[in-house]
């Protein structure tokens, strides 16, 4: 009985809820490793991918920005065609909004994506000019919002409701470097 | 003889050294109060871009600069764009070394936030940028932001930039 006693100690206690843990954490991995390496159903997958926004693609060279396709000459332009698409709420689930519901714009501006392909040939002042552009829609939008929820300005904002404006719309903007020959162009 | 000795008598005194340490210090605390750490000299041309939507850098001693920019003494350099690491020209392999000993520098709570600040000149091809950050990158330097002047109105901002 006296070695049975020593289970309900306290450190006993706890080495037997540490090992505990140890094999809850290794039966989980093990079931999370087999079910990644059966993939169910490969097409249910790929439709899940469809299903998300298609990112705002602005192709950057020399003498011309492409924005999804379209060839813009005033670099003003930038700024509404990614406000455009980051307000855009085609999935109608976003409550702060007010976007036309498109295709082609982002389904909610928690996923909206901006891809930025930029030609190795093109001057870095071109460049400061398109990231002035990107940042400058961000900042429009959540000053909208900031002024529409907390009738106040971003910038006066406190941190945590500052933190809850930058979570509403979230800036995801990624930058790819090519060759100059790789760039489309409009035409 | 006597005669002699009477004018050795009146030949005048040296000049009294007492005073001399007192101006030594004088001087010396003089020219340490007056003088300041000394900014980098640029040895590559600076004509930033122009942006609006800015904002202070908030922790200057945790930034560190790099300098892109045409060589101002192109007999010696040549007119490609280069850049500058503190006070000497370099090449792009030698910055992830400068980026480990710069933040070496800094205290060791606050190393995560070390920001690296690119100063670039506006003629500069985005080809050598794109360089530098894959070379930060490699370093762990992921907090990097570009260096612009303030712009008056989105017109000039446009027209400034157009120009390169």
């Amino acid at each position: 009985m006296k070695g049975l006693g020593y289970i309900f100690t306290y450190q006993a206690k706890a080495i037997l809820l540490a090992l505990l843990m140890c094999a809850l954490l290794v039966g989980f991995q093990l079931l999370w490793f087999q079910s990644e390496k059966l993939p169910s159903n490969p097409e249910k997958s790929t439709l899940k991918l469809y299903q998300t926004s298609s990112p705002l693609l602005i192709v950057v060279s020399a003498n011309e920005v492409v924005i999804n396709g379209k060839s813009i000459k005033n670099l003003a332009d930038v700024k509404a065609a990614v406000i455009t698409y980051v307000d855009n709420n085609g999935s109608g689930k976003c409550s702060y909004c007010d976007g036309e519901k498109t295709e082609e714009g982002a389904r909610h501006p928690k996923e909206a994506r901006v891809q930025i392909v930029i030609s190795t040939g093109v001057h870095y002042g071109r460049f400061a000019s398109i990231q002035n552009e990107v940042n400058a829609a961000y900042r429009t939008l959540r000053e909208n919002y900031s002024v529409k929820f907390f009738n106040q300005s971003f910038d006066r904002l406190d941190g945590k409701q500052q933190l809850i404006v930058t979570r509403s719309y979230p800036k995801a903007v990624q930058f790819e470097h090519v060759e100059p020959e790789w760039v489309l162009t409009s035409d | 003889m006597s005669h002699i000795k009477k004018k050795k008598t009146k030949e005048t005194p040296a000049v009294s050294t007492a005073s001399l340490p007192d101006i030594v210090f004088m001087l010396l605390f003089f020219f340490m109060v007056a003088t300041t750490m000394r900014e980098v000299t640029l040895k590559v041309s600076q004509d930033k871009p122009q942006a609006t939507q800015i904002t202070k850098v908030e922790r200057k001693d945790l930034t560190a600069y790099i300098y892109v920019g045409k060589p101002l003494n192109e007999v010696l350099y040549g007119s490609e764009p280069r850049i500058q690491l503190d006070q000497q020209l370099a090449t792009v392999d030698e910055i992830q070394e400068w980026v480990v000993s710069t933040r070496s520098e800094i205290n060791e709570k606050e190393r995560t936030k070390f920001t690296v600040s690119i100063k670039a000149d506006g003629m500069v091809k985005m080809g050598l940028i794109q360089d530098i950050k894959e070379q930060l990158q490699e370093a762990q330097a992921y907090i990097v932001n570009y260096s612009t002047i303030r712009a008056t109105s989105d017109e000039n901002m446009f027209e400034g930039n157009l120009q390169r």
